[in-house]
């Protein structure tokens, strides 16, 4: 039976960790999850993505992930006119604080986009119980899916992909 | 021992807080959907222009 494809919506905590000169470990598993778990899968770039490492900086890290990204070839995401309503909705529903914002904004595309899954670095923010109780509480209310939210690893093993 | 600091998680914070700001300063404003249109557009630009350089590095 064939194995559908997967769509990644790749968090830019992800991408940062492929330039992280310093955290061999989270660099390893990075380059590991894009060459074996993503192999056959769809990428998804978000404008978000590409606004955050243009503000990286130090431009020998932007470069590296800049790199990193143009040779996935990923699904370039473009104009969605829900993402804001998403994110102010999740927001609102979840009570979170001002620094928010952004990612609930990257929950957004990958909600209208169709991920499969929310890939990130972020357990401080994004891959927490409290952000997947109000985003499946939002999408069983508006849509079918809700995107899994989680680190390479958790979404690696979640969707049975190669690591 | 005082612990390093990481970088990369650094300066992902750093660009992860700017694009907040804006997208905070635009949302108090009432213009969330606009400053997010005008993200894409900008991602935009970004991807022609990184096709024109693949394009000017196959042509040499």
């Amino acid at each position: 039976m064939t194995q559908r494809r997967f769509r990644l919506y790749l968090d830019t905590s992800f991408w940062y960790r492929l330039a992280d000169r310093q955290n061999f470990q989270m660099r390893r598993d990075s380059y590991h999850f894009l060459n074996r778990a993503c192999v056959r899968q769809e990428i998804l770039v978000s404008p978000l993505v590409i606004a955050e490492v243009e503000e990286t900086p130090d431009p020998e890290e932007r470069r590296i992930i800049e790199r990193m990204i143009r040779k996935q070839r990923p699904e370039r995401l473009g104009p969605q006119p829900r993402v804001g309503t998403i994110a102010r909705t999740l927001w609102q529903e979840g009570g979170w604080g001002k620094r928010m914002l952004v990612d609930l904004t990257h929950v957004g595309y990958a909600i209208v986009c169709r991920a499969d899954a929310l890939v990130t670095w972020d357990s401080r923010t994004l891959a927490r119980d409290r952000v997947r109780t109000v985003v499946q509480a939002y999408c069983r209310r508006e849509r079918p899916d809700a995107p899994l939210i989680g680190s390479p690893e958790e979404v690696a093993k979640w969707l049975e992909l190669r690591m | 021992m005082a612990r390093t600091e990481n970088v990369a998680l650094r300066n992902y914070r750093h660009a992860r807080r700017k694009v907040n700001e804006r997208l905070l300063k635009a949302e108090k404003e009432g213009r969330l959907d606009q400053e997010l249109r005008r993200i894409e557009r900008e991602a935009k630009a970004w991807w022609a222009k990184e096709e024109g350089a693949r394009s000017r590095r196959r042509a040499k």
